[in-house]
């Protein structure tokens, strides 16, 4: 095999790797502008993250995360402004007070921790985001698909 | 008594054993026992490390496997060089993920980190400043060391431990704690001509000679390191680096800085090998012990 | 049942390299609702812009989605766009094809997956759209400017000049800012005071400026058109009216200590006047040091002033003003140099920054503008001139270029050599950037008719020997080391956002960068703006500027405000909360998350004829966080253009 053929072969196999489908609920003053920068500054990162652009953290309600996780999300990360920076000045006070609530529900119901991630990003964080994708990405690849067997659109 | 594992390396195993002999005394009397590590090889320094990345790792990594193997969670060198060997593996371990997947299980290293890397200095600055205070048994008023770290004690920054690369300060806080009175000076990291000691002679004794030269108009009377080779370039060197600059003050004496520490901590000068040093240091110590009464001393 | 057109930009081939917008459109024709998709080179450009136009006429489309650039570049435009066709704006919805798919992903095949969910949920979020339609609001036509630098005052006097009334705050005793220390100016060589100080004047003597100084912003509540702003004025511990400036309180007054304006180069006393020109040229009294207010004795200064002004036990007096618009101007700070500690372990009296040299070179200045070296007095014979001190170093957390060092720089070897005719004068620099009108000009001038000898190379060392400072550094292009002993030397340090930058971006609500500069809302396109509506900003507060760049970005957010002013009022945000008042049962879960006390509780009657208190949201307050929405547990408030349905839908159409 030539090694043209062998990097394709390998390059097939990535492809045909199962892919996390991750919703990321991103608040449109920070993180939403920090994926924005990551754009602008041409950081690579994987494309499983599918993004709802919120006004705020804070607008999202523990029924958003748990739908996505009863519609095949495997993963769902909620992301705004640091603590302090909120543009509503305390919205993201309130998501960490409901989401940290919700952390321990989903653990509860068997949801493993790793897959629903609340984290700050400021839209001067273009790296960081990156970051936060991909590590999120390499973690829930790790643990597998959520439900490997229930119907999806059930 | 705490142990950590020890790595003497060649120098202190042979030239500079009079350093390896201070270090084991000063440490066992400061509650530290050093636990020489079992069949150490060399550390890999100047053309290990220059000529292949690979055996650059494996060479101190074999000393970190064993290291761990003995159970011990720390391992230090006085040598500024075997230190900076034993770190820098660490740290490419850490970083370069497909030589450490390949490398890590036939070294016996289980993590990167499972060892903590630290410098003798290092070891000793982190013991708490009232717990060596409380041993110092000689007061050596009267020295005024110039302290000299070189290159690899405090750099690359962030991966050694002190906290500054320009302007360390751990060896002036011990040297202070037993009664002697550091200078401020500017050369402290400076280079010292290291191993072109042997192919460029005359830049090595040039810049030995300004740097004395400094220590000197700093108003030190000796200047101290961690490192046999600044040892070396300082003390052996300096009677040709005084030819070279036709210097007529007299010579400076060299010490390591656990001589210094071991002398303060009530060795015997006897037990200390100052007779190995090139440039005598009898009159300068003379002064400073018989200034603390004898105590000590001989 | 919607009709939905959708349309895919290639962005020339931003978008187009890595996803294959072709294969978008075709997956997008299949969607829900869908009953057009296109793509097309550019959506943004006029024929772009025509194509959804026609298309809504012949398809009779009456939702638009278009897969393209992010929605903070041209969501407006293509809402104005469907607004031509009469279509309400929030039948139109954006997916971020470019900066969140394009931009980030390489492989083809994946980022056409990605952009093709990216419309998937786009589509479903516009499927469930309401037209939406703002309130109008009153416009308080008063700016506030926070920072009387040359920026501030700049921005102060368009706005005053356009007839609008105008707050300028200022933290220190008097206006003037940076721009007052300096003693000249590139690459005019005008005297920094000559011309700074009529503008101060003219900002006091405008009756539609009103000055604060030794004030601060403390509080800033409100948005856009309707800021309330809380201002503490510190007490002065003098009364302004009586005082007339006459200045026998502090050439009496016992305690000396140095003076902030001068850099700590001069001294200054207890009761003061930061320098000669001070606008208002009226003391205020240091409480940290006054003898009266730290060991409780003297009192010279109020036993001294003729007009009995002096005033120990004034306090500080907080005031409120409404404002519509706000400009801030704060300005910068220095790079702190004692970090370099290989410079002399960081500290040297003859080692000084840049602008200890402009007051040392000032005829203002505490040596009457006679440069000697600080440590002895002497007439310094050679100066080193260090650039790039705490910029363009990653080590230091300051890896970007400051701007204007090498200019001043320049400026001041110029200002030795006037002095000095046979000192040598070094510079050292890594490059000499001087991409402005006359500058480079300006700089050869300082190199070929002044003598200034440049070294391309960093300083890796200075060190006292005898009573020299030894500057050890390397020439690039020589290619050797350099070793110059200095009687003086002058270290340009960087300029850096202000220590307390992060706390009023906070009070503000604006974004900062990473290093602590505010940001503007896009960076080519709308430079004076924040992402915040009414907030501009002005001079280097933002990144290091010159005063020519001060002046001119002064006067762009003057004109943005102006703009604001010159409309009759304002229109309010469309996404705001609305509560179902036939099912809340008036918990006041949503009360208490609001933070702008849009909601209230009112009293409505049941058809039965009882009285039931529920929540109601001032729709002209409410600033669409959505807060409210997201704690009402009956899910009886939601939130316009994010409706719980929608991002169901988009969950939904994601997860697909």
């Amino acid at each position: 095999m030539s090694k043209a053929e062998e990097k394709e072969k390998t390059e097939n196999a990535e492809k045909h790797e199962w892919e996390p489908k991750i919703v990321g609920f991103l608040c449109r003053w920070c993180s939403y502008a920090g994926a924005d920068l990551a754009g602008s500054s041409r950081i690579e990162y994987p494309p499983n993250v599918r993004v709802i652009r919120v006004p705020c953290s804070g607008r999202v309600n523990p029924l958003h995360v748990l739908r996505a996780f009863r519609k095949g999300a495997d993963a769902v990360l909620v992301a705004g402004c640091h603590p302090g920076d909120c543009h509503y000045s305390e919205g993201n006070y309130y998501a960490r007070r409901r989401l940290d609530v919700l952390k321990e529900l989903l653990e509860f119901i068997g949801i493993e921790p790793e897959r629903f991630r609340l984290e700050w990003c400021s839209a001067s964080e273009a790296r960081r985001f990156a970051d936060v994708i991909t590590e999120v990405t390499g973690q829930v690849k790790k643990l597998g698909p959520l439900n490997p067997k229930e119907n999806k659109n059930g | 008594m705490k142990k950590i594992a020890y790595f003497p390396g060649c120098s202190l195993a042979g030239m500079d054993a009079e350093y390896d002999e201070a270090s084991r005394l000063a440490a066992r009397e400061l509650g530290i026992e050093l636990v020489e590590v079992e069949d150490w090889n060399c550390c890999g320094a100047t053309s290990g490390h220059s000529t292949d990345k690979e055996l650059s790792v494996m060479l101190p990594g074999r000393t970190l496997g064993t290291v761990e193997k003995m159970g011990l969670d720390t391992v230090t060198a006085a040598c500024a060089a075997c230190f900076s060997r034993l770190v820098t593996a660490q740290e490419i371990l850490k970083e370069d993920k497909e030589m450490a997947s390949r490398l890590m299980p036939e070294l016996g290293i289980s993590s990167p980190d499972a060892v903590k890397v630290l410098s003798l200095l290092r070891v000793i600055a982190d013991i708490p400043k009232d717990e060596i205070a409380g041993k110092i048994k000689v007061r050596l008023e009267g020295l005024k060391p110039a302290c000299y770290y070189g290159c690899l004690i405090a750099r690359p920054s962030g991966l050694v431990g002190e906290e500054h690369p320009e302007n360390p300060m751990a060896m002036d806080n011990l040297m202070s704690l037993t009664g002697a009175e550091p200078v401020r000076w500017y050369h402290k990291t400076e280079c010292c001509g290291a191993a072109l000691s042997l192919s460029r002679t005359d830049i090595v004794l040039a810049m030995n000679a300004k740097l004395i030269k400094m220590a000197r108009d700093a108003g030190a009377n000796c200047i101290v390191t961690t490192c046999p080779l600044c040892f070396t370039n300082l003390d052996l060197r300096q009677p040709q680096a005084r030819k070279v600059v036709n210097e007529t003050a007299p010579p400076m004496p060299a010490f390591y800085f656990s001589e210094i520490l071991a002398l303060a901590l009530g060795i015997p000068r006897k037990k200390l090998g100052f007779d190995k040093h090139t440039i005598d240091v009898g009159p300068l110590l003379d002064h400073v012990l018989g200034a603390s009464a004898g105590k000590g001393g001989e | 049942m919607p009709r939905i057109g959708v349309f895919i930009c290639h962005c020339g081939i931003n978008i187009e390299k890595t996803v294959d917008t072709a294969k978008v459109a075709e997956a997008a024709r299949s969607f829900p609702g869908v009953v057009f998709a296109a793509d097309y080179k550019y959506m943004c450009s006029d024929p772009g812009q025509n194509m959804i136009l026609d298309a809504i006429r012949e398809y009779n489309l009456d939702r638009i989605v278009v897969g393209a650039c992010s929605p903070s570049l041209h969501e407006p435009t293509f809402q104005a766009c469907v607004a031509k066709a009469d279509l309400n704006p929030y039948f139109f919805e954006m997916a971020n094809l470019r900066e969140q798919v394009s931009w980030v992903t390489h492989d083809r095949e994946m980022a056409t997956e990605k952009a093709i969910q990216a419309v998937r949920m786009a589509v479903a979020k516009a499927g469930k759209s309401e037209p939406l339609a703002s309130q109008s609001l009153p416009i308080t036509k008063k700016a506030l400017v926070i920072g009387g630098g040359i920026s501030g005052i700049q921005a102060a006097l368009d706005i005053a000049e356009a007839g609008f009334p105008v707050i300028l705050v200022e933290r220190e005793p008097s206006i003037g800012g940076r721009m007052a220390q300096l003693d000249k100016t590139f690459p005019t060589l005008d005297c920094s005071a000559c011309i700074l100080t009529p503008k101060m004047v003219e900002a006091a003597r405008n009756p539609n400026i009103t000055i604060h100084t030794y004030a601060e912003v403390e509080n800033v509540a409100g948005f856009i058109g309707n800021f309330e702003v809380t201002i503490r004025k510190k007490a002065r511990s003098i009364d302004m009216s009586k005082c007339t400036g006459c200045g026998v309180c502090y050439e009496k007054c016992p305690v000396k200590v140095p003076n902030k304006f001068e850099e700590g180069t001069g001294e200054r006393k207890a009761i003061y006047v930061p320098f000669p020109q001070a606008v208002p040229n009226k003391p205020v009294i240091d409480r940290e040091v006054c003898l009266h207010f730290t060991k409780g004795k003297c009192g010279i200064c109020a036993k001294m002033c003729p007009a009995e002004a002096v005033v120990y036990n004034q306090e500080d007096e907080v005031i409120t003003e409404k404002v519509g618009a706000i400009i801030v101007a704060t300005g910068f700070d220095l790079f702190d140099t004692k970090r370099y500690e290989e410079y002399a372990g960081g500290a040297h009296p003859d080692m000084i920054t840049s602008l200890q040299f402009e007051r040392l070179i000032n005829a203002s200045g505490p040596t009457q503008g006679k440069l000697r070296r600080p440590s002895d007095g002497k007439e310094p014979e050679t100066i080193v001139f260090i650039q790039c001190v705490g910029s363009r170093d990653d080590k230091m957390g300051r890896p970007y270029c400051s701007r204007i060092c090498c200019m001043y720089t320049a400026k001041q070897t110029i200002l030795v050599r006037e002095k000095f005719p046979n000192a040598r004068i070094f510079v050292f620099f890594m490059d000499i950037r001087t991409a402005g009108k006359n500058y480079e000009e300006f700089c050869r001038r300082a190199i070929e008719d002044y003598n200034a000898e440049y070294i391309r190379g960093r300083v890796s060392k200075i060190y006292p020997s005898g009573d020299k400072l030894i500057v050890e550094g390397s020439d690039t292009i020589l290619g050797r080391p350099v070793e110059i002993a200095a009687d003086l030397v002058v270290l340009a340090a960087g300029a850096e956002a202000r220590a307390d930058a992060k706390d009023l971006a906070r009070m503000l609500g604006i974004q900062t960068d990473q290093y602590n500069f505010f940001s503007e809302a896009h960076a080519k396109l709308r430079p004076v703006e924040t992402m915040t509506g009414g907030i501009f900003l002005a001079g280097a507060c933002q990144f290091p500027r010159d005063i020519p760049d001060c002046v001119a970005s002064a006067s762009a957010s003057a004109a943005k405000a102006l703009a604001l002013f010159g409309k009759p009022e304002l229109a309010s945000l469309p996404t705001v909360a609305k509560v179902d008042e036939s099912r809340c049962s008036g918990c006041m879960a949503c009360l208490s998350v609001c933070p702008y006390s849009a909601v209230t509780m009112e009293e409505v009657k049941n058809k039965s004829g009882g009285i039931r208190e529920v929540a109601r949201v001032n729709p002209g307050v409410c600033q669409g966080c959505g807060a409210c929405a997201a704690a009402c547990n009956a899910g009886v408030i939601d939130l316009l253009g994010y409706t719980n349905e929608q991002i169901a839908c988009q969950v939904d159409a994601a997860l697909l």
